[in-house]
């Protein structure tokens, strides 16, 4: 079946995989992991259109114009930053660039969608700063 | 990379917990979408839908948002009803959730409106078509005959038989042989005569139903099956042949029925053609394994044939790795035998069948790579021969011109010096160099292979 979207995670200079290091420590539950690999299989399959279409994405989040939150209830308030490519084809590849959660309205990191743009800019001059997604 | 049907299995499997949340955001998600995405088929804003549903726009937009999740069954009947399709609620197993989670797209959450279900579609009338018809020749001769006996409620299978023997039927000459003419008369593709091949195939079926191989009917039994089997394979309609043909299969195999050669080789091609399900792969590998079967006339050829007609799979590399299984099961037993560049056009003719009936297949560019790395260069010529024309393109080697292409390569370099680091001493660096190289010089070469 078709892949509307092929996803990537953003990683250290050490190839090392930022992703899962933030879901490890925010030890996710069994909850949690299920609904992040929910929507993020969903969003592979009917694309970025749809998932903002159904609030799944929420974004441009704060002044980022190219970040985006993902948005899932689980036993935490989970929202993984992720944008459109880059540098390729930004229609079908989204990369999951900083994790975060929100506590009382806030997001911890509190610059969460800063510094997932400075990881955007880093994979925009650097292609091998992203790995194939891994699931949660 | 995508999940696949045993990961996410192995995922639900892990706990009721994982499963049960998996599952509620699942509903969510394609609830909420499928929605959005018919109100859109229909052309209406979510002002116009929530004033039928008596709603403010604030209101549909909360419908319409994943996160929300309080829906009840009566609000969602009034939104199926504002989008003229009924609601469905229903108990299902965890394995289903699996096929709908790997077979989910934009377009397979449409549906029809009530005037647009093909279901309550009237047929189109023969008294009108013929009308119409244009064609003074023999085809349209036969239309004149073939339409008003398909729409006659009580039908009997006579006519048909007779026909089908070139009795009782305007005369062609000897060019053809009538099942021929049967399918230039109801052309595939052509909307115009959609209603009246599906309903051949259907009374075809119950003929076969009848066992005609067991009873024989008419004069010359064997020709007669011969053209009822040609002429199933030439209306390619699994849904309504597939069970009787294989019932044919069944009664052959247990000895109930016989059938010289020219019919099984007849059969054969309708089995071919007809396929819903994976009843036949066994059959497929084992006249691609041994070049023959003990039942049916099949070579290697049509052993391969068989395979690239098995029906799509709901994850399409299911049904890629398949063929490119056939291919490399083939390439092994051909490989440095005389007929190799014969066998090997042989395939390639029927490949480019296979991709026209799967031309809307995209997206494969990344595959490519994900194959190589995975398996061989078998699989890697599959895709990039697949990704080559599904680019438009009729120049193959510019498949190595995607930015896709060359952007998942580079990974790949990445990835392989990050292996190498980790790589305990310098044999597992040396294997895990070359089978990298091997990886990457795999996806030009077998662009070349496939484009020969």
């Amino acid at each position: 079946m078709k892949v509307a979207v092929t996803l990537w995670d953003f990683l250290g200079p050490d190839r090392e995989n930022l992703i899962q290091r933030w879901a490890n420590k925010e030890r996710l539950s069994q909850r949690d992991r299920a609904l992040l690999n929910q929507k993020f299989d969903f969003l592979e399959r009917v694309g970025v259109d749809l998932a903002l279409a159904t609030k799944m994405l929420a974004g441009p989040v704060n002044k980022q114009r190219h970040i985006y939150k993902l948005v899932a209830h689980g036993d935490l308030m989970l929202r993984p930053m992720v944008c459109k490519g880059p540098p390729q084809d930004r229609r079908s590849e989204v990369t999951l660039l900083e994790g975060a959660v929100e506590k009382d309205r806030n997001l911890h990191p509190e610059n969460a969608p800063e510094r997932a743009e400075q990881n955007r800019q880093v994979i925009s001059k650097d292609g091998q700063r992203r790995g194939p997604h891994e699931r949660f | 990379m995508s999940v696949s049907r045993e990961q996410l299995i192995d995922e639900l499997r892990s706990s009721r917990e994982y499963r049960e949340a998996y599952a509620e955001s699942f509903l969510n998600q394609v609830l909420t979408a499928q929605i959005r995405v018919i109100r859109e088929q229909r052309g209406f804003k979510q002002k116009e839908l929530a004033a039928k549903v008596g709603k403010h726009q604030p209101g549909w937009s909360r419908i319409e948002d994943s996160g929300y999740g309080k829906w009840n069954v009566s609000t969602l009947r009034e939104v199926a009803a504002a989008l003229d399709t009924w609601l469905r609620v229903s108990l299902e197993p965890y394995g289903k959730l699996v096929d709908e989670a790997l077979s989910l797209s934009p377009d397979a959450l449409k549906q029809p409106s009530f005037d647009e279900d093909p279901a309550f579609l009237r047929p189109p009338r023969a008294v009108d078509l013929l009308r119409e018809e244009q064609d003074s020749g023999p085809v349209g001769e036969l239309r004149r005959q073939l339409l008003p006996w398909l729409e006659e409620s009580k039908w009997r299978p006579e006519p048909l038989i007779d026909w089908l023997q070139g009795r009782n039927l305007i005369s062609f000459g000897h060019e053809d042989e009538p099942y021929r003419w049967f399918l230039r008369a109801l052309p595939a593709g052509d909307a115009k005569w959609s209603w009246h091949r599906l309903e051949l195939a259907r009374r075809l079926a119950k003929i076969l139903e009848d066992q005609p191989d067991v009873q024989k009917p008419g004069r010359r039994p064997s020709e007669l099956l011969s053209s009822l089997f040609l002429l199933a394979a030439g209306l390619d309609c699994p849904d309504l042949l597939a069970d009787p043909l294989y019932a044919v299969y069944g009664r052959l195999r247990r000895g109930t029925a016989e059938l010289d050669d020219v019919v099984r080789d007849c059969l054969l091609a309708a089995l071919t053609r007809n396929q819903k399900d994976l009843r036949l792969y066994e059959v497929w590998l084992r006249m691609m394994e041994t070049g023959k079967h003990d039942v049916l006339p099949g070579n290697e050829y049509a052993g391969f044939e068989g395979v690239t007609w098995l029906p799509p799979r709901p994850d399409f590399r299911d049904t890629l790795e398949e063929v490119a299984y056939a291919i490399k099961l083939l390439e092994q037993l051909w490989w440095k035998t005389e007929g190799y560049d014969e066998a090997v056009e042989r395939l390639r003719r029927t490949l480019l069948d296979f991709r026209q009936r799967y031309s809307k297949q995209q997206d494969l560019a990344g595959m490519l790579l994900d194959a190589a790395s995975r398996t061989g260069w078998t699989q890697a010529a599959l895709y990039a021969w697949h990704v080559a024309f599904s680019s438009g393109t009729d120049d193959l080697l510019a498949v190595l011109d995607f930015s896709e292409f060359r952007f998942r390569a580079t990974n790949l370099t990445g990835m392989l010096e990050c292996d190498l680091r980790a790589a305990p001493d310098a044999q597992e660096s040396e294997r895990i160099e070359r089978q990298h190289a091997g990886i990457l010089t795999a996806g030009q070469i077998c662009v070349v292979q496939a484009g020969v």
